[in-house]
């Protein structure tokens, strides 16, 4: 096993480093740099541009700064950003990631849930109407335009209903007075949301073993304490009216950034699941003569929850920059929008540290994944 | 059952863990309040409180109504608040409606008419005098002209800002540097002298170095040791090595990157806070010079400044009768809030009332001028702009250079229908170098081709242009009568000299870049390609564009681009002389005669004068047509009157010009 | 060992194409009756052929019908009506764009646009997996390891993100934008899928018959090896074609593509001018196209479904 991990860890190096190779050619080839925005301003001369491209290091050549690019790399420093300058890289990411962290655990752990729960039923029920209802609409949902499907919830909830608030993540009047900045309340709930959402996993598979009746009625009274003590704490706390303003805000990204997603987990869900009730262990347990529901719930499902886990892992890193249609939609300062403004104000830096990062995070998740596969399936051996 | 009593000790461990973080989260914020006092009472109100009812709520007893916050919504996040970067190559639209007005200029233009009028200077400076070599100008600065620490402001912190300007090679906005300077002096603190090596004209001295932002040397001063160090670094290298040149922008790097917090500002508002992505807030200076200060406006041209015995000022003319406008300098508001918004999603705050005024650069199409007309609260204000989009041609592609060629395609250009019919009145037609509301500068009477012509005598009168000067047909372009008239496209174009005409390169950014733009760009290939001109309108990138033409790429013969301008219209030798405006001159055009004007326009130190030179330049450029200007877009402001009103509304550029008036805007009656 | 030709082999003289033809025919009418028990994917094929019909009908009606000048769908502009963008009418069914352009027009060039933009992605994408998946498989060793790193690191690219970059760096139109789309796709996680189907076929008995007969490796592959791929292979150009369309209407809704007329660009220009949010009625600008987009993803996508259906035994339900 370690030696397994070891050699992983080796490809992920190689990986990354053509990973970093490929992006800083593609970047590096688009015509013209970032001076060229101050060819706008009369008073730039090409002197003045001069010295600037000087300032940025973009009179070296390519292979030069490709080099200094990965020295710098191995010592955690991702260079300065040019449309922020003189901001480190660094900074600006360690300021965004939050943003999106918080906006798109949320909706990729709700998704989950949904898509896991659903795919169950559809595999289960497969063949009924119910099945082929709830796949058109998951598959209508997975593939609308999510910009489009973005703003007519916006044109409805938003203007037309007036219920939730328009775009931003937080009312300018509220936090004028504020105590904390936005960043501090984020990184809170981030954090909540990660422990709720693992208590909740948690509370789930360990009930699952239970029967159904007294399963429901502890997993409700587990999902009430569960939720109910942060809520209750943070309700509390003396910025809770502010957690409270920036939890209204996400109620719409939020929803079409699950409504978007769930029927991918929910598809995959289904189809593991008819491929394990295929398996010779479920027909065991039928034999049995367990009841449908634990047939269902403890054998089945259980059993096709690896690889659609293992999906939720592998997907995790890509919360980092898969928002970038929702974030601009919803005007969510957040690593998406920042990625997006980067490249298209050419700022080499800050793009490549925000796919970097993403990149990093994606190999490890892959690892994560396999070396989890490797403890919980049994049939799976690494030499 | 091993398993499950592992998870539920893990679930509990959780529990816990999680207690702590949130009892953390009470701790850490219990110390807060007591430097923000005003939170406490914030925490208990519920956390939906309906923002729209607090700008009056706390209105004090006052004379004067006083607004509590005048809100803003900016469309991008500022980048710095670093003044070296700010005015340097962190320049932007929104760094500047947040913080442009934090520091005083010796002198500035004034907020309706833009007359040129002292700040810190108390007068008017001296007519530039021979020094020996040099060319020299006094300044007498004002007294009682305070930071926002209650210090003064004086020659000491003018020179500072000078000096350091030119010890860092600083450019971009600061003028000291590249302006011919040789260096300026504190005679004594309320004197400052300038000293230039050549006799700069206007644009240079007073519409450049005077108006120029002066920092506060107290404060800056013990700030700049690691820059300076950095600088020093690199004093034994010859300043044209790229050892040296590297050495200076890594200590430009430091000095941008100075923390500057705290800094004493002079203008209405300063700094309070900045929430990264969501808003920045200013509160109200009480120190600021004008506050309180009545600015009029006679018909004479008069200006006047006053404000019981602390200053009268008069200059431009007659100022006793019936002003013409007149205004009370604020702050009027406690704070201005600057939230950021998509445009969207601005205007549905507007209308909501969320917002005061959108500041808005990009403008406003039709369906969301459509909404916000809809709406009884919001008003928009339609001001022209100083800036407009035009047609450049490729002076080194033949026929380009061609006066007839440029002149014929011109004439098929229907600005009219164009404006009115296809971009649905968003724009109005421009035919000369100066937009129409720089009254000042406009020459209302210069030569309009083809102006109210049909479609078919445009196509006319162009044929014939070009048959004149030797261009001839395989298929002459001719009027067909059939279908309700159309014309039948010439083909074959050949030049005089009996070659073809080459395909022509039409560049023009995307629609999705500018719509008004892309839509031009493809209909001037029709109209050229109509007289047999194969032009092919390729949109695209605008940063490609940008590449190809300033940049020096070359890969175009023509484009349709546009430009906002500076208040003096030096531009009109900018845009054409290298020697001028650099890579701005990037059409090849240098017409004789324009050189010829131009080197008496930027040497011109009178403005009537100027001015003059400036009318028969711009009939010059209407018939040579180095560009053809297609239209001007107005600049649309929307606000909302609810909480705030507005002293004036008509004026160059709109509110967007002046930031949003935020040291004039007042509560409503 | 002298060479022995094919016929002589299967010992059979009808000649191989015809059997092979016939076995393909056989096996189609046989997937597809299997396909036909999937009402998803008819209710896809059904919209997938309304789209076809849309995609026909354009150069047709600005043939016979429609007068350029009028309805072309990029410079077409009514000088009879007065204010654009106008609501539906008998001259304009879904009237016109903020710019005085016929809605229906623009809709149904888009559609013949999306089309082709999606099949000739959906090509590439199939060329490029198929045969590098065939490759990686069949060979092993260095080119395999070297093609599945690299398919590692295309998986790590956020797609729409490496798009916007390249759409600085690439003037885009339909044609280049299918085939970067189709490469990325083609050479990432499209591959991975393809080449383990293409290791469980490669260890097929009839394989080792081939390779044990003496045929070249070139012949293993191009006659054994692919032609067992091409059901997955198709299966996976739906979702190509589903990704290509939505990846052209996002870039093009980001304001980062310079072609004249799509989807995406009607979207665009609706929201350039400001009427995404104008209320009901303005809904011609943005429901047309919109709707259109998700249809059309939403078709390849379940008729992709069916198929996986079809293609992939553990899910049958016989």
């Amino acid at each position: 096993m370690g030696n397994y991990i070891l050699r992983r860890l080796f490809q992920i190096i190689l990986t990354l480093v053509i990973f970093q190779t490929l992006l800083f050619l593609i970047l590096d080839a688009q015509p013209g740099d970032i001076t060229l925005q101050y060819l706008t301003d009369p008073r730039v001369t090409p002197e003045i541009r001069d010295q600037m491209r000087i300032a940025l290091g973009l009179n070296k050549p390519p292979i030069e700064r490709y080099l200094q690019w990965l020295r710098n790399f191995t010592t955690g420093n991702l260079g300065i950003s040019f449309s922020h300058y003189p901001r480190p890289v660094l900074d600006i990411i360690l300021e965004r990631a939050p943003r999106t962290i918080v906006l798109f655990l949320t909706s990729t752990l709700v998704s989950f849930f949904v898509g896991f729960v659903l795919g169950k039923q559809l595999a289960w029920r497969r063949g009924g109407s119910f099945e082929y209802s709830m796949t058109m609409v998951g598959v209508v949902l997975y593939t609308i335009f999510t910009p489009w499907f973005a703003l007519i919830l916006i044109y409805l909830l938003g203007l037309r209903l007036g219920w939730l608030p328009v775009g931003k993540f937080l009312d300018p009047i509220l936090w004028r007075d504020a105590p904390v900045d936005a960043n501090y309340v984020f990184a809170r709930l981030g954090f909540t949301g990660f422990v709720l959402g693992v208590l909740v996993a948690f509370m789930w598979l360990s009930t699952a073993g239970l029967s159904p009746v007294r399963r429901r009625s502890l997993r409700i009274v587990g999902l009430l304490v569960i939720i109910g003590t942060p809520l209750g704490l943070w309700a509390l706390s003396d910025v809770g009216y502010l957690a409270g303003d920036m939890l209204e805000h996400m109620i719409l990204p939020v929803a079409v950034a699950t409504l978007v997603s769930f029927a991918g987990t929910m598809l995959m869900m289904r189809n593991t699941m008819l491929e394990t009730l295929r398996e010779d262990f479920v027909m065991a347990s039928r034999a049995k003569g367990l009841s449908e529901a634990e047939v269902r719930d403890k054998h089945a499902a259980r059993n096709a929850f690896l690889p659609v886990f293992t999906n939720l892992i592998i997907s995790i890193p890509f919360v980092l920059s898969g928002g970038i249609i929702t974030e601009t939609v919803f005007s969510w300062p957040g690593m998406g929008l920042t990625l997006l403004q980067a490249v298209q104000n050419e700022d080499i830096p800050l793009a490549m540290g925000a796919m970097t990062c993403v990149g990093v995070l994606a190999l490890f998740a892959h690892l994560f994944a396999d070396v989890t596969y490797a403890f919980l399936d049994p049939r799976i051996r690494y030499q | 059952m091993k398993c499950r009593k592992i998870f539920t000790l893990l679930s509990w461990g959780m529990v816990v863990l999680m207690l702590c973080a949130s009892c953390q989260a009470a701790k850490e914020t219990e110390v807060a309040p007591a430097e923000a006092p005003a939170a406490e009472s914030k925490a208990e109100e519920p956390a939906a409180a309906a923002p729209s009812e607090e700008p009056a709520a706390e209105a004090p007893a006052e004379e004067a109504a006083v607004i509590d916050a005048y809100r803003i919504a900016i469309l991008a996040d500022i980048t710095s608040s670093n003044v070296w970067n700010l005015f340097g190559p962190g320049a932007s639209a929104y760094n500047y409606v947040v913080q442009v007005g934090y520091w005083p200029g010796l002198f500035t233009l004034s907020d309706h008419r833009f007359d040129f009028v002292p700040q810190v200077a108390a007068d008017f400076s001296s007519a530039l005098e021979q020094e020996g070599d040099l060319w020299v100008s006094t300044i007498p600065l004002k007294e009682g002209f305070l930071w926002s620490d209650g210090s003064e402001i004086t020659a000491a912190d003018m020179v500072f800002t000078a000096q350091v300007v030119m010890d860092f090679d600083l450019s971009g906005n600061w003028d000291y540097a590249t302006s011919n300077i040789d260096h300026v002096e504190a005679i004594d603190p309320r004197t400052v002298k300038f000293y230039y090596t050549e006799k700069p004209g206007l644009a240079v001295h007073e519409y450049g170095v005077l108006q120029n932002p002066i920092v506060q040397k107290a404060f800056w001063e013990p700030k700049l040791a690691e820059a300076y160090a950095a600088l020093e670094a690199i004093a034994n290298f010859d300043p044209e090595t790229e050892e040296y040149l590297a050495g200076l922008a890594e200590a430009q790097q430091v000095l941008y990157g100075v923390e500057a917090e705290g800094e004493p500002i002079y203008g209405a508002y300063k700094f309070d806070k900045w929430e990264v992505g969501a808003f920045v807030e200013n509160d109200a200076n009480d120190s600021y010079f004008y506050n309180g200060m009545t600015i009029e406006e006679y018909a004479s041209g008069g200006y006047h400044e006053n404000l019981e015995g602390v200053q009268d000022f008069e200059a431009y003319g007659d100022v006793s009768g019936e002003p013409e406008l007149s205004y009370v300098n604020g702050p009027h508001a406690n704070s201005v809030v600057y939230s950021i918004y998509s445009q969207d999603a601005a205007v549905l705050a507007l209308l909501n009332g969320d917002v005061d005024y959108i500041y808005n650069p990009s403008g406003y199409g039709p369906g969301l001028q459509a909404q916000l007309e809809g709406n009884p609260d919001v008003t928009i204000a339609e001001n022209p702009r100083n800036g407009w989009r035009f047609l450049a041609f490729n002076f080194r592609v033949p026929p380009l250079d061609d006066i007839a060629v440029r002149q014929a395609i011109t004439c098929m250009i229907d600005k009219e229908f164009l404006t009115s019919n296809i971009l649905q009145g968003a724009a109005f037609p421009a035919y000369t170098p100066v937009p129409e509301g720089l009254s000042f500068w406009y020459n209302p009477d210069v030569t309009r081709i083809c102006y109210g012509l049909s479609e078919q005598e445009r196509m006319v009168w162009a044929v014939e242009r070009l048959r004149e000067a030797g261009y001839s047909w395989d298929v002459e372009p001719i009027w067909n009568e059939d279908r309700g008239g159309s014309i039948d496209w010439g083909e074959g174009l050949k030049m005089p000299d009996g070659t073809e005409v080459p395909e022509l390169l039409l560049l023009a950014p995307s629609p999705g870049y500018d719509p008004l733009r892309a839509t031009s760009g493809v209909l001037i290939e029709q109209w050229a390609g109509m007289l047999g001109f194969p032009v092919r309108a390729q949109l695209t990138n605008f940063n490609n564009i940008l590449n190809e033409t300033l940049g020096g790429g070359g890969n175009w013969d023509m484009v349709v681009v546009g430009w906002n301008l500076t208040t003096f219209p030096d531009h009109m030798c900018d845009f054409f002389l290298e020697e001028y405006g650099g890579p701005f001159a990037f059409t090849g055009y240098a017409g004789e005669e324009l050189v010829q004007m131009c080197l008496e326009f930027k040497a011109s130190t009178n403005l009537e004068e100027a001015r003059l030179l400036g009318f028969k330049m711009q009939e010059l450029l209407a018939t040579e047509l180095a560009y053809t200007y297609l239209f001007a877009n107005p600049v649309k402001d929307a606000y909302n009157l609810t909480y705030v009103d507005y002293p004036f509304t008509d004026v160059l550029d709109g509110i967007e010009g002046l930031y949003g008036q935020q040291n004039l805007v007042v509560a409503p009656e | 060992m002298a060479e022995i030709t094919k016929s002589q082999l299967s010992g059979l003289t009808e000649p191989i194409w015809r059997i092979r033809l016939r076995l393909l025919r056989r096996s189609f009418i046989e997937n597809w009756r299997l396909f036909r028990e999937y009402p998803i994917g008819m209710i896809g094929l059904g919209i997938i052929a309304v789209f076809g019909l849309m995609a026909v009908a354009h150069p047709i009606l600005m043939e016979y019908v429609w007068e350029p000048r009028v309805y072309d769908p990029v410079i077409g502009y009514d000088i009879s009506i007065l204010a654009h963008p106008s609501q539906p009418s008998s001259t304009h069914i879904l009237g016109t764009d903020p710019l005085g352009r016929d809605v229906l027009s623009q809709l149904l060039y888009g559609t013949r646009f999306g089309f082709s933009l999606g099949i000739s992605a959906a090509l590439v994408s199939v060329i490029v997996s198929t045969s590098i998946g065939a490759l990686s498989a069949y060979y092993g060793g260095i080119v395999d390891v070297f093609f599945m790193r690299l398919a590692d690191v295309v998986i790590m690219l956020p797609f729409i993100a490496i798009l916007i970059v390249l759409s600085a760096l690439i003037e885009f139109n339909g044609l280049s934008l299918a085939l970067v789309y189709g490469i990325l796709v083609g050479f990432g996680g499209q591959t991975i899928v393809i080449k383990s189907q293409a290791l469980s076929i490669k260890v097929k008995p009839y394989i080792e018959a081939a390779r044990a007969a003496g045929g070249s490796d070139g012949h293993i592959i191009f006659t054994h090896l692919i032609p067992n791929l091409m059901p997955l292979s198709f299966l996976y150009m739906m979702f190509t074609v589903t990704g290509a369309v939505f990846a052209e209407a996002a870039l093009s809704f980001f304001g980062l593509l310079n072609i004249r007329m799509s989807w995406g660009i009607m979207i665009n220009t609706a929201q350039a001018a400001g009427y995404l949010l104008a209320g009901p009625e303005y809904l011609h600008l943005m429901l047309p196209a919109g709707l259109a987009i998700t249809m059309l993803c939403s078709s390849f996508y379940m008729v992709g479904r069916a198929l996986d259906e079809v293609v992939n035994p553990r899910l049958r339900q016989r």
